[in-house]
């Protein structure tokens, strides 16, 4: 399985590669010039994509959403296509690795940081059963996020950790349940949330979250987490979907008000990007990467300034 | 409304006068206000909402609602709370609001003690404030008085004793056959801009409002209601100089235009350019909300065939001699003027790259001197044109104590003719040099609400567009003048569902074709605004019209980036269109911020509100009204409203507001 890395902007090499890559071995240029015409690309099989989505706030993505829909993937579906249709000529190429950055997500933000208010949402995607999530991952999801909002070292006043296949329950969990999720976070989450944690402690997260998670799950990763031998912080935020936001178990907003948690709401999709999405979105432009690459996350951002209730820029990175 | 100063106002003979005067100083202390605070940057959103209430006193023995003229007192004793709570804070909670005296001498104007913020938490705040300047203005009111938001009267002007003090109609200010001068404010501006409007003009105002013709309601209707007077030379303008039309509901006052109540909301931009952005975005939707606020279908007793205030205002202020008006050739006044100086807005103002010359297409009528004045003094060309707009118009009220003053402190002048030009928007410098209020914005066009919950809706959901406009940066542009088109038709009895407006199709200006935001659902690339074929070269900035003919360069033809649409669809959106509609934008913006969920549910159900009003599960006011007098056991279907229909209907409104009566059909399942 081929995976999904990003390479930092300036050009530099992480070196990282996974597992079982698949190269061809295509006569992609070495250098990072920018080559024009997708059908440069069309039949690579590339090893490593990195998708950066303009500002959506701009390009009219996100304004145009049908919000009649509560659990989409709608805007990040259009945001990956209209980057795709528009910004595949100048993707940068090194080695069997591919950026493609949409146009209008160019440049900083404007004015003084303390302005701004910067959410991130992680959603992981790929996870074998049994592993853990990879922090290397977390480690690329900062530098792409530095990148993709010209921020050096990036604070993140909110970070949601967004499990694959994590979906609200408001049925209560039976016993089974409960020690198979308890087994899930000791074995999955817990290495990438202490990492998280740390990220926390140290300030370069202000609020950490995760997003739909019942009651019981909220305690259990706050039991697990809290323990001595692991150190790390207990949740302060939960998201919540815009369906079931006038309709949560009052238990919920109880240990929430106990807790200090932040019971936000968001509208996306479970899913967030399936395979076979993320497969048809490259088809057109990428047949050959569509073919052989997997998206390992996907990382939505925001930049809000309070004083004033304007979102000033918000994007995806894949 | 408009300046309290204290002194003795000139008679028009002498004010005009001092026309020139005032317009010249008015001129210096903007170009004064402009150098200081041309740069200046205000971080926060601070915006507050302005809720105008009628006085209703109630005859319970003989069923009548009369007007009360006793505010006067009632703010008084509200001014002194406000007084007392500057300076404790713990009275501050309780009495967080500030008031104002109005037109009408029933009226009373409550405004938020201090301005509200603009996160989602922030708007929770609204409602509340609202009702509690509510409760306390009923602390200061007689048992038998209650306020109330109604945006007309219904039998303001009607023949009986409407008034508590009863006085007869016809002073020597207004010379009205139908009201008498002490419903004007007694502050000695408001009779003086009656009376020299009427000087100004040559003859009374005269409102014309098409009356409903129900089953019984004579064709053509000519109203038996008009009173004969032999004191003024006015007195002859209803009948014998025909003044009064058939088929119309005629009314010959201020009061009956400035007597009427709405909903103003202003906000605070982070900067001069700002401001002119969204009075350009905002404005186009001024005849939306006016459609969809719709809450004024009763006059001098009788049911309109409109459902709105604004054209009733328009002509009740219209100073334009006859000459102004078209109707005798120029000779003593200096420019043809096609409106009221109440009326929708006739320019754009931003100098933002989306503003294409083309969209100021109404000839604009401006004072070339003192546009000179402006531009020589790095007044940019739209600031300049706009500015000198508005000083076409002679200044109606000044102080013979107040007319000189120092130009470096004072914006008097200035604000004379600013604040005498009612417009649907309102471009607003900062107060002064030193304030710390920065460039305002106010959208103007509303009407009010007979609740607060509705009240708060409309507002909350007009601040939500502006934070929507400005973080997706939309374009709302469609030619000026199929904005007064649409002015004109939001009026009309039941416009929200009956009528389409024009309205931009592409609203995202940085959308490239073919994406879904281009407005083509994943398909056929479609043409945005760059690449219309150009047909003529354009003027790179708009040339000034001349006052005769409009000289504008033939430029793009742009009429094939706006179509007509409900206001179902406007607001709700077209799917299939790929158009979100305004509440579509609006919900797109708060998805993207970190809510929690109690305020997210709080605010959606404000919006519920809107999205019922604009696809028509719940009716306006207007509708509800009218639904309400010919459902009236006493009503005729001659288009009468009579006192007691008129004395229920107030009853009514009040047990709405206090929540003893379920109005399903005007507010769903909302609780008020």
């Amino acid at each position: 399985m081929t995976a999904l890395s990003s390479e930092a902007h300036n050009g530099a090499t992480n070196g990282y590669t996974n597992g079982s890559a698949e190269h061809n071995n295509n006569n992609h240029s070495q250098s990072t010039t920018e080559v024009s015409g997708t059908s440069a690309f069309a039949n690579n099989a590339f090893s490593h994509l990195t998708l950066y989505t303009g500002n959506t706030m701009r390009t009219g993505t996100t304004g145009q959403l049908n919000t009649s829909l509560k659990k989409s993937n709608q805007e990040l579906v259009s945001a990956v296509q209209d980057t795709l249709l528009y910004s595949v000529d100048t993707a940068r190429v090194k080695g069997s690795s591919i950026t493609i950055t949409d146009e209008t997500s160019l440049g900083p933000l404007a004015g003084d940081r303390s302005l701004y208010e910067v959410t991130v949402k992680m959603f992981y995607l790929s996870a074998t059963e049994g592993t853990p999530l990879s922090v290397e991952l977390l480690t690329i999801a900062f530098a792409d996020l530095e990148t993709a909002m010209g921020i050096p070292d990036i604070k993140i006043d909110h970070f949601i950790l967004s499990l694959p296949h994590q979906s609200f329950d408001e049925n209560g969990l039976d016993e089974s349940e409960v020690e198979a999720f308890t087994t899930e976070i000791k074995t999955s989450v817990l290495p990438l949330w202490k990492k998280l944690s740390e990220l926390r402690q140290s300030g370069r997260i202000g609020r950490l979250g995760v997003a739909e998670f019942s009651k019981q799950q909220l305690e259990i990763l706050k039991t697990l987490a809290t323990a001595e031998d692991v150190n790390a912080v207990a949740p302060e935020v939960n998201q919540v979907n815009l369906q079931d936001c006038c309709v949560l178990p009052r238990d919920l907003i109880n240990y929430a008000k106990e807790q200090g948690i932040e019971l936000l709401t968001h509208g996306d999709a479970v899913e967030i990007l399936p395979k076979n999405t993320f497969a048809a979105l490259l088809q057109p432009n990428l047949p050959g990467a569509a073919a052989s690459l997997t998206p390992n996350f996907v990382l939505k951002y925001s930049a809000f300034i309070s004083s004033r209730g304007l979102v000033a820029k918000k994007g995806c990175v894949i | 409304m408009g300046l309290l100063s204290l002194g003795t106002p000139m008679h028009w003979d002498e004010a005009k006068q001092y026309a020139d005067h005032v317009r010249a100083h008015g001129i210096i202390q903007f170009l004064n206000l402009w150098e200081a605070t041309k740069n200046s940057q205000k971080d926060c959103l601070l915006w507050g909402d302005e809720i105008e209430y009628m006085v209703v006193s109630y005859d319970d023995e003989n069923k009548k609602a009369k007007l009360s003229l006793r505010v006067w007192e009632i703010l008084q004793e509200l001014a002194k709370e406000e007084e007392e709570a500057a300076n404790d804070p713990a009275k501050k909670l309780f009495v967080n609001s500030s008031w104002h005296p109005e037109y009408g001498r029933y009226m009373l104007e409550g405004t938020p003690g201090e301005p509200y913020m603009g996160l989602p938490r922030d708007l929770l705040a609204v409602e509340r404030n609202m009702k509690l300047r509510r409760e306390l203005a009923c602390k200061f009111m007689k048992p038998n008085e209650v306020p109330v938001t109604l945006t007309s009267y219904p039998r303001l002007g009607c023949a009986g004793e409407g008034l508590d003090p009863h006085h007869d109609p016809h002073g020597p200010a207004a010379r009205s056959l139908f009201v008498p001068d002490d419903i004007i404010n007694a502050h000695v501006r408001f009779p003086t801009l009656t009376a020299n409007i009427r000087r100004r003009r040559g003859a009374k105002v005269a409102i014309n409002t098409p009356i409903f013709h129900d089953k019984n309601t004579p064709k053509p209707f000519i109203d038996p209601t008009i009173p004969t007077f032999n004191d003024y030379p006015e007195d002859k303008n209803a009948i014998e100089q025909g003044a009064a039309l058939p088929d119309h509901i005629y009314m010959d006052a201020m009061a009956f235009g400035m007597g009427c109540c709405c909903l103003q909301i202003t906000f605070q931009a982070v900067n001069v350019e700002e401001a002119r952005k969204i009075y350009d975005q905002m404005a186009p939707l001024g005849p939306i909300m006016l459609a969809l606020t719709a809450a004024a279908p009763i006059y001098r007793g009788y049911l309109s065939d409109v459902d709105c205030r604004w054209n009733v205002i328009a002509q009740s202020v219209d100073d334009r001699t006859e000459e102004e008006r078209g109707l005798k050739p120029l000779k003593n006044s200096k420019y043809r003027i096609a409106k009221s100086r109440y009326d929708s807005i006739d320019s754009y103002i931003s100098n933002d790259p989306s503003n294409k010359p083309e969209y100021n297409d109404i000839p604009l009528v401006f004072d070339e001197d003192i546009y000179k004045k402006l531009s020589d003094n790095g007044i940019d060309n739209l600031l300049a044109r706009h500015i000198s707009h508005l000083f076409i118009r002679d200044p109606l009220v000044i102080f013979h104590e107040l007319l000189n003053v120092d130009d470096n402190e004072s914006t008097d002048h200035f604000e004379n003719l600013q604040s005498t030009n009612w417009q649907t928007m309102r471009f607003k410098p900062p107060p002064s040099k030193t304030s710390p209020i920065g460039w305002r914005v106010e959208f103007r066009s509303m009407e009010i609400q007979l609740t607060d919950f509705e009240n708060a809706a409309f507002a909350i959901f007009i601040v939500l567009v502006t934070r929507a406009v400005l973080s997706f940066n939309t374009n709302f542009y469609i030619p000026i003048s199929k904005v007064d088109e649409n002015m004109k038709v939001a009026q009309n009895r039941n416009a929200v569902l009956g009528e389409k407006f024009h309205f931009r199709k592409q609203i995202f200006p940085q959308s490239r074709p073919g994406t879904p935001a281009a407005g083509t659902p994943f398909g056929s690339p479609k043409l945005s605004n760059a690449t219309l074929p150009r047909t003529a070269p354009a003027a790179q900035n708009n040339t000034h019209s001349n006052t005769s003919g409009g000289s504008l360069a033939p430029g793009l033809d742009r009429s094939d980036e706006y179509e007509l649409m409900t206001i179902d669809e406007i607001i709700n959106g077209a799917p299939s269109k790929g158009f979100p509609g305004l509440l579509g934008l609006v919900n797109n913006y708060l998805n993207t911020l970190n809510i929690d969920i109690e305020t997210r549910c709080e605010i959606s159900k404000y919006l519920e509100l809107i999205k019922k009003r604009a696809n028509g599960t719940l009716m306006t006011a207007a509708t509800w009204t009218r639904q309400f007098v010919q459902n009236h056991p006493e009503y005729k279907q001659d288009s009468v409203v009579s006192d007691r229909i008129n004395y229920d209907l107030v009853k009514m409104i009040e047990k709405i507001n206090k929540g003893e009566v379920q109005v399903p059909e005007l507010l769903g399942t909302f609780s008020v």
